[in-house]
């Protein structure tokens, strides 16, 4: 009878686990179906220039079960109200948050920004902070973009001894464009070109100085519309652009041949990197802090039409 | 192979030994059990196999519904496209002469009708010169379209319609920095400009968004099957994730797949199972592809999986739980019986066995009880058997009065009333008749130690007038011994020998004791003479069965009294001797302290109160 009792418990208790089993089988692939929320918070989110980043955006967060939410943001002017943002966004469940530094590059701002993030995870998109590796970013190939620029201009013009070139750049501060200014100087260095001004995007200046310059560089997309407005205003035909953009006027006065040579970064591929970093950690629960290089292209008018150039540059769905 | 035999040899004994100790409880719930989780395993098995085959072949039916669907669609919007260019061809230019006539009103109107899924019509001229354009719109500098791909096919076979891969047009200048993706569909067409005719090309651009959108339709769920279209050389025209295939994040085996002909393919790309089903669109060439990865069929039924775990764990449950109380209440009647046998085991022969339960169970436990009944009829005849045996043993050894004495002492009355002596002879004739008054107690073997030791001095008496100054006796008794229960004649058959072979020859030294006493719940008469003694190897065989001596006295010997007390009172009883030469014999008689009554007297007669 004692036997019997045993191997009756015995069984009863392996049945049961197996039960148990079964449960937990059945409600963690319920927890697994669950969407991963991630908050994207950049610049001017409705900005042309964010298509290709958002379609980039759109596809990781299908392809990693990611409930993507991209902020609805005006200008960025400073920190304290993108940590507002992050702050908001992390209390409203963001298990991860995607977000373009809009100033600044300190070190203690990686702190500041965690702080507000409160348990959520930060990537960094376009924009690095010094030291770089502290928060994990998506980036461009900064300072080769920045590189490619003087390249396009000394394959255009053989002699650039005495050339006017003008800088036109976004925040003064931001990683980004101290990475592309100084590609760009350390390429242009010994060719004797004068830097006749370098101007960031909250400088007050008046356009009349943009047609100072021979040769335009503008490091961001907004700054290359701004001289691309400028030269289809003034109809100069004397100064040539060179810039950095990604969004269809861009492109348009690429094909209008009014910019030489643009440069533009694979925002889809940005996009798309950084919702399948961010959702790799909350599958494994390890998030990389470390650099991802995004590449881009050098795009020429009469190149813009090209099958590998067209793929990337042109929305596929307008 | 000897070893391995003598392991399986040991195993099976092994079983053989731990198996014998089940109940029969747990081996019909082992074996139902057994019988059970294979059962339900196996349907389970059975179960879960055939929801995954038919989960399988649902999911291949949907995706070729699915894939022939979009197919139809897909060749429902080609064929209209193919109507517009057929009517702006057939309605518009050729009734139009170019030199005095200009087809723009008639080409807007079209478009119009059709804008949803057009972006441009465009005429040129064989040279590539825009004769007319739908919406109107300023066509780019420098724009030399006769290099263009759709136009040389145009050109290069004029009876065909031409469907270029998707491109990003480039003809017309839009100032709000629009560009479309766009599918150009091509042909050879015949203007005419005063009367002559020319060749031309007609130009519909498609707008991509229109067949992304109808593809798309078709890939709107989130599991990992997929359609995607390719044109006739494997060039990708939509794929879900075209953009990643365009940056170079994802790979598809569209090179492969185009080889494959119409229907299901099994393949392997990039590690990984897929059912490919491919449908070729009529008229292009191109080709609907539907990629359904072979884990998507087993993801859909993780969930069913548990289910089946779950469903066959409960079954199990019920199962064991079930057959525990079946096998409880098949068993119950024969561990009842069980119970009632190893009562009776153990010596309880008054045990009922039990009857009951099913009729197998029933019938084993009348016939158990049956026999038991007869075993128990046979004990008790055995019993009785055994009791008249002693009885009758009794009555034997009983009977064995030596005639002798009878007639010694007869002789020495005779010899009284001759010689005138009758105060003696009256006194042996009395003495005589209680000695056998006592002797015959009616029948009864057991009388009060009190008659017995009358029966013993009458014999004293009758026996010390025949030696006369032969020998002395005394009595010291315990009067509190009086009262208890005594075989009887056990006193008088030791004086007989005391007399014989102790104190006859002695000349008057003799002496005989008798002396009774009580100790703790014994009693004990000793016989004590300080005759001749024997060794103490002669008192050894004194009580054994073939140590018969009879040379004298009543015939009545030390071991018929001995056997006569342990039939009666048990082995615990009986003599005790102890003797040595020249120092006299004690005999003494060992009873059981017992109150006489007639009760107590019929038991002992009766043989029930033997401890």
């Amino acid at each position: 009878m004692g036997k019997n009792k045993l191997y009756f418990g015995c069984l009863i208790a392996v049945v049961l686990i197996i039960i148990a089993y079964a449960s937990y089988g059945m409600l963690n692939r319920r927890q697994n179906e669950k969407l991963y929320p991630v908050s994207v918070i950049v610049d001017n989110s409705s900005s042309d220039r964010w298509f290709a980043f958002r379609e980039g955006l759109k596809q990781a967060s299908r392809d990693y079960h990611v409930q993507l939410n991209i902020v609805s943001t005006g200008e960025l002017s400073n920190l304290e109200e993108e940590k507002l943002l992050i702050e908001r966004e992390s209390e409203n469940g963001a298990r991860g948050i995607i977000v373009q530094m809009c100033d600044g590059n300190e070190e203690e701002i990686f702190a500041q920004i965690q702080e507000s993030a409160g348990g959520a995870d930060v990537l960094l998109v376009e924009t690095d902070v010094e030291p770089e590796g502290i928060l994990p970013a998506v980036i461009p190939e900064n300072y080769e973009m920045g590189r490619m620029i003087a390249v396009s201009i000394k394959e255009d013009m053989q002699d650039l001894t005495g050339k006017k070139i003008g800088i036109l750049m976004g925040h003064r501060e931001r990683l980004s464009q101290k990475q592309r200014l100084k590609g760009f100087l350390d390429e242009m260095e010994d060719t004797g070109v004068e830097i006749l001004w370098q101007i960031t995007d909250n400088d007050n200046v008046q356009n009349e100085q943009l047609g100072t310059a021979e040769i335009i560089v503008a490091l961001e997309n907004d700054e290359t519309e701004r001289a691309v407005d400028y030269l289809v205003e003034s109809g100069t035909q004397s100064c040539s652009l060179y810039g950095v953009g990604c969004s269809e006027k861009n492109v348009y006065y690429l094909d209008k041949k009014l910019i030489k040579v643009l440069i533009v970064p694979n925002e889809f591929h940005m996009g798309y990197q950084s919702v399948a970093i961010i959702a790799a950690k909350s599958q494994d629960h390890v998030l990389l802090s470390q650099d991802t290089m995004v590449s881009f292209l050098v795009v020429r008018p009469e190149e813009l039409y090209e099958e590998d150039n067209q793929k990337l540059l042109f929305p596929l769905v307008q | 192979m000897n070893r391995i035999k003598e392991y399986f040899i040991r195993k099976k004994s092994e079983y053989a030994g731990s198996h014998r100790s089940y109940s029969i409880q747990m081996t019909i719930s082992i074996s139902f059990t057994i019988v059970s989780v294979c059962s339900v395993c196996f349907l389970s098995i059975m179960l879960y196999q055939q929801f995954v085959n038919k989960t399988k072949d649902i999911t291949i039916e949907r995706t070729e519904q699915v894939l022939n669907q979009t197919a139809i669609n897909l060749e429902d919007y080609l064929r209209n496209m193919r109507r517009i260019s057929d009517a702006m061809y057939y309605t518009v230019i050729k009734d139009k002469d170019l030199g005095y006539e200009s087809m723009g009103e008639e080409m807007n109107l079209l478009y119009e009708a059709n804008k949803d899924n057009l972006i441009s019509i465009a005429c040129y001229t064989n040279e590539g010169m825009l004769v007319a354009a739908a919406p109107v719109a300023n066509q780019k500098e420098n724009l030399n379209v006769t290099q263009r791909e759709w136009f040389r096919e145009a050109v290069g076979q004029m009876e065909n319609f031409h469907f270029s891969t998707p491109h990003v047009q480039n003809l017309f200048d839009d100032p709000s920095y629009r560009y479309y993706w766009v599918i150009s569909l091509s042909r050879a067409v015949e203007l005419t400009s005063n009367g002559k005719s020319a060749l031309g090309v007609l130009l519909v651009d498609m707008n991509y968004s229109s067949i992304e959108q109808l593809l798309s339709k078709a890939n709107k769920d989130n599991s990992s099957e997929y359609l995607y279209l390719m044109d006739s050389s494997g060039e990708i025209i939509y794929h879900p994730r075209q953009k990643l295939i365009y940056a170079d994040l994802y790979q598809e085996n569209n090179l492969e797949a185009v080889r494959y002909d119409d229907g299901s393919h099994e393949e392997v790309f990039d590690g990984e199972r897929r059912l490919i089903t491919v449908k070729t669109i009529s008229y292009t060439g191109w080709k609907i592809v539907s990629v359904t990865p072979m884990t998507s069929f087993q993801m859909g039924i993780t969930d069913m999986r548990f289910f089946m775990i779950m469903l066959m764990a409960l079954s199990l449950l019920t199962v064991v739980v079930i057959n525990q109380l079946v096998s409880a209440q098949i068993a119950k009647p024969l561990q009842k019986l069980n119970v009632s046998v190893k009562e009776w085991e153990t010596g309880n022969l008054n045990s009922d066995i039990y009857v009951g339960g099913p009729v197998e169970v029933e019938h084993l436990g009348r016939a158990l009880r049956a026999t038991v009944e007869q075993i128990r009829q046979m004990m008790q005849d055995i019993l009785v058997e055994q009791e008249e045996k002693r009885k009758s043993e009794l009555d034997a050894l009983q009977s064995q009065i030596n005639p002798h004495f009878l007639y010694n002492t007869l002789d020495s009355i005779v010899w009284m009333i001759e010689g005138e002596r009758y105060q003696e002879a009256v006194f042996m004739v009395t003495q005589l008749a209680s000695l056998f008054r006592i002797s015959l107690s009616r029948g009864r073997t057991v009388i009060s130690v009190e008659d017995e030791l009358k029966h013993a001095g009458n014999y004293m008496n009758i026996q010390m007038v025949r030696y006369k100054d032969v020998f002395d006796v005394r009595f010291e008794i315990d009067p509190e011994i009086l009262c208890c229960c005594t075989m009887k004649l056990v006193v008088q058959p030791l004086l007989e020998n005391a007399i014989y072979y102790g104190v006859e020859c002695m000349d008057g030294e003799g002496e005989i004791l008798v002396k009774g006493y009580r100790q703790d719940d014994d009693i004990y008469i000793e016989v004590k003479d300080n005759g001749l003694g024997m060794p103490e190897e002669e008192v050894s065989q004194l009580l054994k069965e073939n140590h018969r001596v009879r040379k004298r006295g009543s015939g009545v010997g030390l071991m018929n009294v001995h056997n006569r007390i342990q039939l009666c009172f048990g082995e615990l009883y009986g003599l005790e001797i102890e003797s040595a030469p020249d120092e006299g014999t004690t005999v003494r008689i060992h009873l059981p302290y017992i109150c006489y009554s007639e009760k107590m007297r019929d038991k002992l007669e009766a043989g029930k109160q033997q401890r």
